[in-house]
C-alpha cells in the first residue's frame, strides 16, 4: 500500500463516487487523525459534527483515541449506526 | 449446531433461517424478520439501501450470538442474517432465528439479538422515496460494550 493513511467513509459520511481518500500523514494518534479529517476532508459543519459522533476502526477493531495509526493503514469512519 | 451468521448482498429469505435452526430436543423456535415498510416519518418509501462495514459487522454479530448463548444456554441454535444493498418494501433486511428446548429462551434470545444489532453493528440505511429524493436514517453512536438481558 502506498504512503499515507487510507480512509473509508460509511453511511451518511460516504462520499459519492469516492469510496476512499488517502491522507498524507506520518504516524498519528486517532485523536490527531480525527482532527486532520475534520480540518482537511469533512469541512462542512454538519459532517464535522457527525465525525465527532463517529467511531474509527480498522478491520475488526474499534480504535481508542490514543491508539496509533501508521502510514499504510486503512481506517473506517463509522457514523451513528442503524442496522436492522 | 454451530450458529449461522452472515452478511448478505441481497434481501433475507425466511426459509433459510428456518433451515438453519432446530434440533430434536428443541420445542421452541422464534423467528424475527425486519421488513422494509412503505412509510417513515410521513414519507413514502420505495426501498432502502443498506451500507455496512463488513469485517466489524461480522465480528460483532458473532459476539452478540455468543452472548445470547451465554445468557440463555449454549444449546441454543441461532441464525442471524443481514442484508446489504437495495431492499424493497415488503422484503426482509434482517432475519433472526433461535431454537431452544423451551419457548421462553428462544423469545428472549431473539429479542436480545435484534436490540443489540440496532446499536452495535456498523450498518446504515438510506431510504429512497416516491418523490425521487433519499435520506439517511438517524442512528446511534456505535456502542462498544456488551448488553444485558
Amino acid at each position: 500500500m502506498s504512503e499515507g493513511i487510507r480512509i473509508r467513509f460509511f453511511g451518511r459520511l460516504r462520499r459519492e463516487g469516492e469510496p476512499a481518500i488517502v491522507l498524507t500523514a506520518g504516524s498519528l494518534s486517532v485523536s490527531e487523525l480525527r482532527q486532520r479529517i475534520a480540518r482537511e476532508v469533512l469541512t462542512d459543519p454538519d459532517c464535522g459534527a457527525l465525525l465527532a459522533e463517529s467511531a474509527l476502526a480498522t478491520g475488526e477493531r474499534v480504535l481508542d483515541e490514543t491508539d496509533r495509526v501508521e502510514p499504510g493503514s486503512e481506517i473506517a469512519v463509522l457514523p451513528p449506526v442503524c442496522g436492522g | 449446531m454451530e450458529p449461522k451468521v452472515e452478511i448478505l448482498e441481497r434481501p433475507v429469505r425466511p426459509d433459510e433461517i428456518l433451515a438453519a435452526i432446530g434440533a430434536d430436543g428443541h420445542g421452541g423456535q422464534a423467528i424475527f424478520l425486519g421488513v422494509v415498510r412503505d412509510t417513515n416519518d410521513g414519507r413514502r418509501v420505495i426501498e432502502v439501501d443498506y451500507d455496512c462495514f463488513v469485517p466489524l459487522a461480522r465480528r460483532e454479530l458473532a459476539r452478540i450470538v455468543e452472548e445470547a448463548r451465554a445468557w440463555w444456554g449454549g444449546d441454543l441454535c441461532l441464525c442471524v442474517l443481514h442484508a446489504t444493498g437495495r431492499v424493497k418494501v415488503g422484503e426482509a433486511s434482517v432475519g433472526i432465528g433461535v431454537s431452544s428446548p423451551h419457548r421462553s429462551e428462544a423469545f428472549l434470545a431473539c429479542r436480545y439479538v435484534i436490540e443489540q444489532i440496532k446499536t452495535r453493528v456498523p450498518i446504515w440505511k438510506r431510504e429512497f422515496y416516491t418523490d425521487g429524493e433519499s435520506g439517511w436514517v438517524e442512528g446511534h453512536s456505535l456502542c462498544r460494550h456488551s448488553g444485558s438481558p
